[in-house]
C-alpha cells in the first residue's frame, strides 16, 4: 500500500467510500479516465517516488448546493500543506470517482501526475443524479427549456461559483476537463460560462449519439455498447453494475435475442429509460439533436477549449472532431485547438507507446500529457509560460510523427483523390472503364451476420477480460475471406502513399430487399513476405470506417423503404485519416452489410422500426456494388504530400 | 501426522450438514470452499503431507497420504497422481479426497517427478512404468495398506494410469482414467502421440500449457530435509512459479512455430524437443505414452466427453483394452461413460446442461457414485457395489438429450451411410451449391476449389479442445461464422424428413489435389438446425504427407490427385427431423492445430507462408464421401 493511500484511508473527511470504492472496482477503463489510470502506472503499489513535488494531496467531500435547492458531491483534493493560491481543475463524469483511483492517478507515472505536481486544486464532481449526488439523473440531459431551470451548465456554474468563493487559497480561475461523458461535461461548460471559468479541455466528447459517436452511426444503432453501457448506467444511479450476460459469447446472445425493444423488460424486469427512449426514437427526432454540444455552445468561441480526439477511439471519434469543426467557425479569437493522436478512448491518459500490435514509435500519452496538456494548463490558470500550441496537432499514423498544422484539415499540398472501386476485386485511382463487370454481388443472410471482430473475441463489452478498447486494431483480413464480404485491393504500392484528411465513400448500390446497411472500412494491407513480422504478416490495420443505415438515404428524420433493385449513391462519412501506407503496402476496401453486434442487424424488410422487429423480419437479401463509369464506387482520399 | 491446527479451525467452521455425516450422495460439496473442505477432510482424515516415496534411482517423489480416522484399517488405497499444485489440496482433489476417506480409502496425492517437492526432472505424464509401479509397490508394502491400490484421476492424473495399466502391478486391482487422451501414444488408427499431433498435424494447446507446466529452472528445497520439515515448508511455500501472462491468441501466430517458446524467452525445454519430433519418431517410445504392443493388465472404468480433445483415440483405447487385455476378467471389465461435456467436466452434468452455445438438456449421471461403486468392487471385494450387469458402454446421444447404453463401440446396430460430398464447383461457403448426398456423382462432375492462405486461417470455434491458454473455447458453438468463408467448402443435406441418429466412428474420404507438395485438409461434421444455427459435431484435420502413415513422409506432385483418410471423428448425434447434416472442408483449422505454411518442408522451422490453391474431387472415379454409423 502506497503512502498516499494509506494516509487517505484514515482520513476523517472520507465518508462515503464504501459505495464509491465499489462501483470503481470495475475495469471499465474505456470510459472513465480516471480507471484508465491505473494501467498507465503500474508502479504504484510502491511507495510514492521522493520526485513528486508536492508530495502529497489531501480530499475532502463536499456537497455544493446548486440553484434549485439540489446539492452535488465533489471530491476536493490538494497539496498539502499549500501556501500558495492555486487554480482549480473540475471534472464531472457520472461513473463515480474512487478515492484509489483517483490517488493513483495524481502521483508521479499516473494519469493526472503531471498537472498534479505543478500544483492544482483538483474538484470531481458526481454530476445530478449520480452516486452521492442528489437530484435526478438525464443521460446526456438537454438544456434547460426555462430561465429558472437547470442543465449541466448551470450546475457547472453553480459549482464554480461556489467552488471560488468557498475553497481556501485558491487563485479564483478554474477550468473543467474530461473524457467522454466528462468531455461533454466540459463542452457544456462553455454554456454561459462563469467568469471564473479560463479555460476547458474536452476530450472524446461524444457530439451525437445518433449520427456519429456512441450509440449509433448514421442511424444504424450500436447494439451491445448501447445495452451494455445504459443498463450499468440506469440502475440504482449509485453503482456502475454491468449487465449480467451469463455467457462470454456476445455474438451468440445478441443473435439469440428476437424483440430488442423489450430487451429490458425481459431480462431486468423493469424499463430502463435510455433504452426506452431508444425504442421511441428510432428516427433522428430532437431526442437525439437536443444533447449535441456543438449546437448548444456559443457560436462565438469564449473559453479556450483543447479538444483531444483518438484515431482508435471506438466510441467517441466523431464527437469532438465535429465539435472542433462547427467551434471554429466562430473562432475569431483563435481559442478552439484540436489534438488528435493514435489513441482508443482515453488511451492519452496512458503511456500510448504501442495499439494493440502496433508500435507508435514514442509514448504519445505521456507527451500530451507532459508537453500539450500541462503548459495549456499552466498558461491559462497560472499565467505560466507561453502558448506553443499549434491550431492541429495531428499524430501521422504509419510514420508515427506528430504533425503541428495551421489547420485541420489541411488545406495546402493535399488533393482529393478517388480510389475506386474495380471489377475483379481491383482498388485503383483509375476510374472503371466500359465493358468490365459492372457490379459485385453478395448474400447477405441476418441469421449469420458478419462479426465485427473474430467471433471468440467478441465479449460484451463491459465483460472481465474484454478486449473492447483494442478492437479497431484487429486484422481485418479474416472478413475479407467471407462470401459477404466484398474485397478491393490495391497492387503493392511503389512508393508510399500519404493521406490527411477528409475519407469518405461514394457507394453505388442496390438490394433485393426495402432496407440495407453499408459497411464500409479502409484497411493497410501489410505485406505477406517475411521481413515484416510474423503478427503482421498480411495483416489488414483498419485506417477509417463506419456504418449507413439505406432508410436513411433521403433523410434521417424522414427514413423511407429502399426500392428493390434501385441503384443509389450513398455517401458514407468514413470521417478523417492521418496515415502513411508504406511502400511494398496495399490499400484495401471491405464492404459488408452487417457488423455484429457491435451494430444491431437490419431485417433488410421494411419495419417501421427496427428495435422493435420480429424474428420472421429478418430477410436474405442480395446486395450488389456497382463499379461502372455512370455508377463508380469509390473512397475518396486526401492525399498529401508526406510532411517528413 | 495430525493436524491439530486445523482441525480445532474445522470445529468452527466446518457446516452443520457435513459434520452429521449425510449421506455421501446427498452433498453437494461444490457450493462449500476449499477452506471449509480443508476443515472436513482434517476432521476425517490423519494427514502425512510431503512424504518422500523412494524410486529405484533414489529420486524421492512427494507424496501426501489422507488416512481415514474412522474404520480399522488396513484399507484400500486410491491414488492420485499429479503434475500440479495440488500438495495444498483443493478443488476436485479435495472433494475426491473427503469421498474416497468417508468410503473407507486411504486417499494419496503424488506430484510427478520433478514437480514442486518431488525431486529429478520432469518430463510429460511422469515416468509411469517405472515411477508408477515403485508407488505401487511402496503403498502396498504400508501399514495402512490392504495391499489393493486403485489409480483415480482426469485429464494428467489419469493419462500417466495409462502406462502404468501396461506393467500389470499385481497390487493395481483398477483404474478410473477420465479425460486420458494425452497417454496415447499409438493405438489402433489413431497415432496422436499424447495428442501432440492430429492426422500429422500438431496442436496448440501443448504451447500454453507447458508454458505454465513444463518449468526447467524450477525452485526446488533442499535435499535431506525431514518430512515434518518438508510438510511445514508446503503449508506456506507451494513453489509455484507464476510466469508473466502472455497474449497466446497473438503469441500463437508466432512464425516459425518452433520458435514461440524462445520468443518469450524462455528456456530450452520440454516443448522444443518435442515439437522436434515427427509423429512417427521412435523417441516417442521413450516417454510414459501407451503404445498398443505394451498390453493391457487392469480393469477401468472409463469417463470420455464428446468435447474432448481426443474422443476418437479414447475409444480406439477403450475398444484396445477391451481385447487386448492380459485376461478374460481384464477383458470384461472395462466399462466405458460417454458425456457431452469439455475436458474433464463431468461436474457439469445435470439439469439443463448447456455445452459451449447449445442445450443439452438433463444430463445428470452419478458420476462418483460409478467411481466409488468401481473402487468398491475391485479394491474390497465388494461385487454388488458395481453389476456385472451394468452396460458396457453408457453414452449421451446429443440432439435427442439422453443417455444411452450399449454393449459395445459402436453399438452393433449400427450400419454404415454413406453422404457422398456433391456440387457443381462452387462449394465455397454456404451461400455456395454445395451439396451432401447419398447419390454417388456423376463421371464428369467438377470439383470444387479454394485458396488456402496460412496467413489468413480459418478460425477455430468451439469443438474438442482444453488446456490451451483460452486460445479456444470448446463445446458446441455455431459455424456460420467459418462457414461463411469462401476458402471453407460446404456440403449440406437436404432437411431429413425423419431423425438420424449417427452413433460411432465417422470416417471421411477425401480425393485432393493442391497446388502445394504438403497442406492440410480439415473435415468438420455439422448438424444443422431448422433456424440454420450450425452445431458443430466432431472435427478431425489430415497433414497430406502423412496420408499413407506416419514413417514416411511423401509430399505431393502438384495437382495429382490423392487419397486422404482422416482419422475417424466420433460422436452419439441424433440429427432430428427438419435438420441438415453439413460437412465442412478446408485446410485449417487454427489455432486448435498449427498451420501448414504450404512449403513442405519442415513445417515446425519454416516461417514462409504461400498460399495452396486446393481442390475436393468428386466425380465417379474420385468420390469424397462421408460414412455415418446410422444406428435405429
Amino acid at each position: 500500500m502506497n503512502f498516499l493511500r494509506h494516509r487517505l484511508a484514515g482520513n476523517p473527511f472520507f465518508r462515503l467510500v464504501a459505495t464509491v470504492a465499489a462501483a470503481l472496482a470495475l475495469s471499465f477503463a474505456s470510459l472513465a479516465p480516471l480507471l484508465a489510470a491505473s494501467a498507465a502506472a503500474p508502479a504504484t503499489e510502491q511507495a510514492a517516488p521522493a520526485t513528486f513535488a508536492s508530495e502529497d494531496y489531501a480530499g475532502e467531500d463536499v456537497m455544493i448546493p446548486m440553484r434549485d435547492g439540489v446539492r452535488l458531491h465533489a471530491q476536493i483534493w490538494r497539496p498539502a500543506p499549500s501556501d500558495a493560491e492555486l487554480p482549480i481543475i473540475m471534472m464531472r463524469s457520472p461513473y463515480g470517482f474512487s478515492k484509489e483511483r483517483i490517488a493513483d492517478a495524481l502521483q508521479q507515472g499516473g494519469s493526472y501526475g503531471y498537472l498534479a505536481a505543478d500544483g492544482y486544486i483538483f474538484v470531481f464532481q458526481d454530476i445530478r443524479g449520480r452516486f452521492s449526488s442528489e437530484g435526478e439523473y438525464v443521460t446526456l440531459r438537454p438544456r434547460k427549456s426555462t430561465a429558472g431551470g437547470i442543465d449541466e451548465s448551470t450546475d457547472t456554474y453553480d459549482s464554480i461559483d461556489w467552488l471560488v468563493r468557498n475553497l481556501p487559497e485558491n487563485n479564483g480561475k478554474a477550468a473543467v476537463m474530461g473524457v467522454s461523458y466528462g468531455g461533454w461535461t466540459a463542452a457544456m461548460a462553455t454554456i454561459d460560462p462563469h467568469p471564473a471559468l479560463k479555460a476547458v479541455s474536452s476530450q472524446a466528447s461524444p457530439e451525437d449519439m445518433f449520427i456519429g459517436d456512441d450509440f449509433a452511426h448514421n442511424g444504424a444503432f450500436r447494439l451491445d455498447y448501447a445495452w451494455s453501457w445504459v443498463t450499468a448506467l440506469e440502475s440504482d444511479g449509485k453503482t456502475m453494475k454491468p449487465f449480467q450476460f451469463g455467457s462470454e459469447d456476445g455474438y451468440d446472445w445478441y443473435l439469440r435475442q428476437s424483440d430488442l425493444a423489450t430487451l429490458d423488460e425481459q431480462h431486468l424486469g423493469r424499463k430502463v429509460p435510455s433504452w426506452q427512449n431508444f425504442v421511441e426514437h428510432k428516427d433522428y427526432d430532437d431526442y437525439w439533436k437536443r444533447s449535441r454540444p456543438s449546437h448548444m455552445m456559443p457560436a462565438k468561441v469564449a473559453v479556450p477549449n483543447l479538444i483531444v480526439a483518438g484515431w482508435y477511439d471506438q466510441e467517441d471519434f466523431y464527437g469532438p472532431l465535429e465539435i472542433y469543426k462547427n467551434q471554429e467557425k466562430g473562432d475569431e479569437d483563435g481559442l478552439n485547438y484540436l489534438v488528435v493522436g493514435p489513441w482508443n478512448h482515453g488511451g492519452w491518459r496512458g503511456e500510448g507507446a504501442s495499439y494493440g500490435p502496433f508500435e507508435l514509435g514514442s509514448a504519445t500519452g505521456t507527451y500530451f500529457r507532459s508537453e500539450v496538456e500541462l503548459p495549456w494548463f499552466q498558461y491559462w490558470l497560472k499565467g505560466e509560460g507561453t502558448l506553443d500550441q499549434p491550431e492541429a496537432l495531428v499524430f501521422e499514423t504509419g510514420s508515427n510523427q506528430w504533425q503541428r498544422l495551421a489547420s485541420w484539415p489541411i488545406r495546402e499540398k493535399a488533393v482529393s483523390r478517388n480510389l475506386y472501386l474495380r471489377s475483379g476485386g481491383k482498388l485503383s485511382f483509375e476510374p472503371p472503364q466500359a465493358g468490365e463487370a459492372p457490379a459485385a454481388t453478395f448474400v447477405s443472410d441476418p441469421a449469420n451476420p458478419v462479426p465485427y471482430r473474430e467471433r471468440s473475441d467478441i465479449k460484451p463489452f463491459m465483460t472481465k477480460g474484454s478486449t473492447w478498447s483494442t478492437w479497431l486494431a484487429d486484422d481485418q483480413s479474416s472478413f475479407a475471406s467471407r462470401n459477404d464480404v466484398l474485397f478491393w485491393e490495391s497492387d503493392p504500392l511503389p512508393a508510399d502513399v500519404t493521406i490527411s484528411g477528409d475519407v469518405a465513400a461514394k457507394l453505388f448500390a442496390s438490394t433485393t430487399g426495402n432496407d440495407a446497411d453499408w459497411v464500409v472500412k479502409l484497411l493497410d494491407v501489410y505485406p505477406a513476405d517475411e521481413q515484416t513480422p510474423a503478427e503482421l504478416r498480411g495483416r489488414q490495420r483498419m485506417i477509417a470506417n463506419d456504418v449507413f443505415r439505406g432508410r436513411y438515404y433521403k433523410s434521417y428524420e424522414n427514413p423511407e423503404p429502399l426500392e428493390p433493385g434501385a441503384v443509389l449513391g450513398y455517401d458514407i462519412d468514413l470521417h478523417y485519416a492521418s496515415h502513411v501506407f508504406k511502400k511494398g503496402h496495399r490499400i484495401a476496401v471491405q464492404v459488408q452489410s452487417s457488423w455484429f453486434p457491435l451494430i444491431n442487424r437490419n431485417p433488410q424488410t421494411w419495419v417501421p422500426n427496427i428495435l422493435q422487429a420480429k424474428a420472421a423480419d429478418y430477410k436474405v437479401q442480395t446486395h450488389s456494388i456497382y463499379h461502372t463509369p455512370d455508377n463508380a464506387s469509390a473512397i475518396s482520399v486526401t492525399v498529401a504530400e508526406s510532411a517528413n | 501426522m495430525k493436524k491439530t491446527i486445523l482441525l480445532a479451525a474445522a470445529l468452527c467452521t466446518t457446516p452443520a450438514a457435513i459434520a452429521f455425516s449425510a449421506p455421501v450422495a446427498a452433498q453437494d460439496y461444490s457450493k462449500y470452499s476449499d477452506e471449509a473442505l480443508k476443515s472436513e477432510l482434517a476432521d476425517i482424515a490423519d494427514e502425512t503431507l510431503a512424504v518422500l516415496v523412494p524410486m529405484r534411482d533414489g529420486i524421492g517423489l512427494s507424496t501426501n497420504i489422507y488416512t481415514p480416522k474412522k474404520g480399522k484399517g488396513p484399507f484400500p488405497v486410491i491414488l492420485w497422481k499429479t503434475p500440479y499444485s495440488e500438495h495444498d489440496i483443493k478443488g476436485g482433489t479435495l472433494r475426491y479426497a473427503i469421498k474416497a476417506v468417508q468410503r473407507g480409502f486411504v486417499f494419496v496425492v503424488q506430484n510427478e517427478r520433478g514437480r514442486y517437492f518431488s525431486e529429478g526432472e520432469f518430463e510429460i505424464l511422469g515416468k509411469p512404468q517405472s515411477d508408477g509401479y515403485d508407488t505401487l509397490s511402496w503403498l502396498a508394502a504400508q501399514e495402512f495398506s490392504n495391499g489393493n491400490i486403485g489409480t483415480l484421476g482426469c485429464s494428467s492424473s489419469a493419462e500417466w494410469q495409462l502406462a502404468l495399466a501396461g506393467m500389470d502391478h499385481p497390487a493395481h486391482k483398477a483404474m478410473v482414467p477420465m479425460s486420458a487422451g494425452a497417454g496415447i501414444g499409438k493405438v489402433g488408427r489413431f497415432q496422436e502421440q499424447g495428442n501432440w499431433y492430429t492426422g500429422g498435424v500438431p496442436r496448440s494447446l501443448f504451447i500454453p500449457w507447458l508454458y505454465n507446466v513444463d518449468n526447467p529452472l524450477r525452485a526446488q528445497i533442499p535435499s535431506g530435509l525431514d518430512q515434518p520439515t518438508r510438510a511445514r515448508i508446503a503449508a506456506y511455500n507451494s513453489l509455484a512459479a507464476a510466469k508473466p501472462k502472455v497474449e497466446w491468441k497473438d503469441q500463437i501466430r508466432h512464425l516459425p512455430p518452433a520458435d514461440i517458446m524462445s520468443d518469450l524467452g524462455e528456456p530450452e525445454g520440454t516443448f522444443d524437443t518435442l515439437i522436434a519430433r515427427t509423429p512417427g519418431d521412435p523417441a516417442w517410445r521413450e516417454g510414459g505414452l501407451y503404445h498398443e504392443d505394451m498390453g493391457w493388465g487392469v480393469p477401468s472404468l472409463w469417463f470420455n466427453s464428446w468435447y474432448d480433445v481426443s474422443i476418437g483415440p479414447n475409444m480406439e483405447l477403450f475398444n484396445h483394452a477391451r481385447a487386448a487385455g492380459k485376461d478374460k476378467e481384464t477383458r470384461d471389465n472395462q466399462y466405458a461413460v460417454i458425456a457431452p461435456v469439455v475436458h474433464c467436466a463431468y461436474s457439469k452434468l445435470g439439469r439443463d446442461t448447456v455445452v459451449g452455445d447449445r442445450d443439452m438438456g438433463d444430463t445428470s449421471f452419478d458420476v462418483d457414485g460409478a467411481i466409488f461403486g468401481w473402487f468398491d468392487r475391485w479394491l474390497k471385494g465388494d461385487r454388488k457395489a458395481f453389476p456385472a450387469s451394468t452396460p458396457h458402454v453408457q453414452y449421451f446421444n446429443m440432439g435427442e438429450n439422453r443417455w444411452k447404453s450399449a454393449p459395445q463401440w459402436p453399438p452393433a446396430t449400427a450400419i454404415t451411410v454413406r453422404f457422398y460430398l456433391r456440387s457443381d464447383g462452387n462449394a465455397n461457403s454456404l451461400y455456395g451449391d454445395g451439396k451432401l448426398s447419398t447419390a454417388m456423382p456423376p463421371a464428369d462432375e467438377p470439383g470444387d476449389q479454394y485458396h488456402y492462405d496460412p496467413l489468413n486461417p480459418v478460425q477455430t470455434i468451439g469443438g474438442g479442445d482444453c488446456c490451451n491458454g483460452g486460445i479456444v473455447i470448446p463445446g458446441a458453438a455455431d459455424q456460420r461464422v467459418i462457414e461463411a468463408r469462401n476458402d471453407v467448402l460446404v456440403y449440406t443435406s437436404d432437411p431429413l424428413e425423419a431423425p438420424l441418429d449417427v452413433t460411432g466412428f465417422v470416417d471421411a474420404v477425401l480425393n485432393i489435389s493442391s497446388s502445394a507438395k504438403d497442406t492440410d485438409f480439415a473435415v468438420k461434421l455439422v448438424d444443422v438446425a431448422p433456424d440454420g444455427t450450425a452445431w458443430i459435431i466432431g472435427d478431425t484435420i489430415q497433414r497430406a504427407r502423412y496420408r499413407d502413415g506416419y514413417d514416411e513422409e511423401k509430399l505431393m506432385n502438384p495437382d495429382q490427385v490423392y487419397t486422404i483418410r482422416p482419422t475417424p471423428m466420433t460422436t452419439s448425434i441424433r440429427f432430428g427431423k427438419g435438420h441438415r447434416i453439413r460437412v465442412e472442408v478446408t485446410s485449417s483449422n487454427f489455432p486448435k492445430f498449427v498451420r501448414n505454411l504450404n512449403g513442405g518442408g519442415n513445417v515446425a522451422t519454416e516461417s514462409k507462408a504461400t498460399v495452396a490453391k486446393n481442390e475436393i474431387h468428386h466425380d465417379a472415379e474420385n468420390p469424397s464421401y462421408i460414412d455415418l454409423p446410422v444406428v435405429e
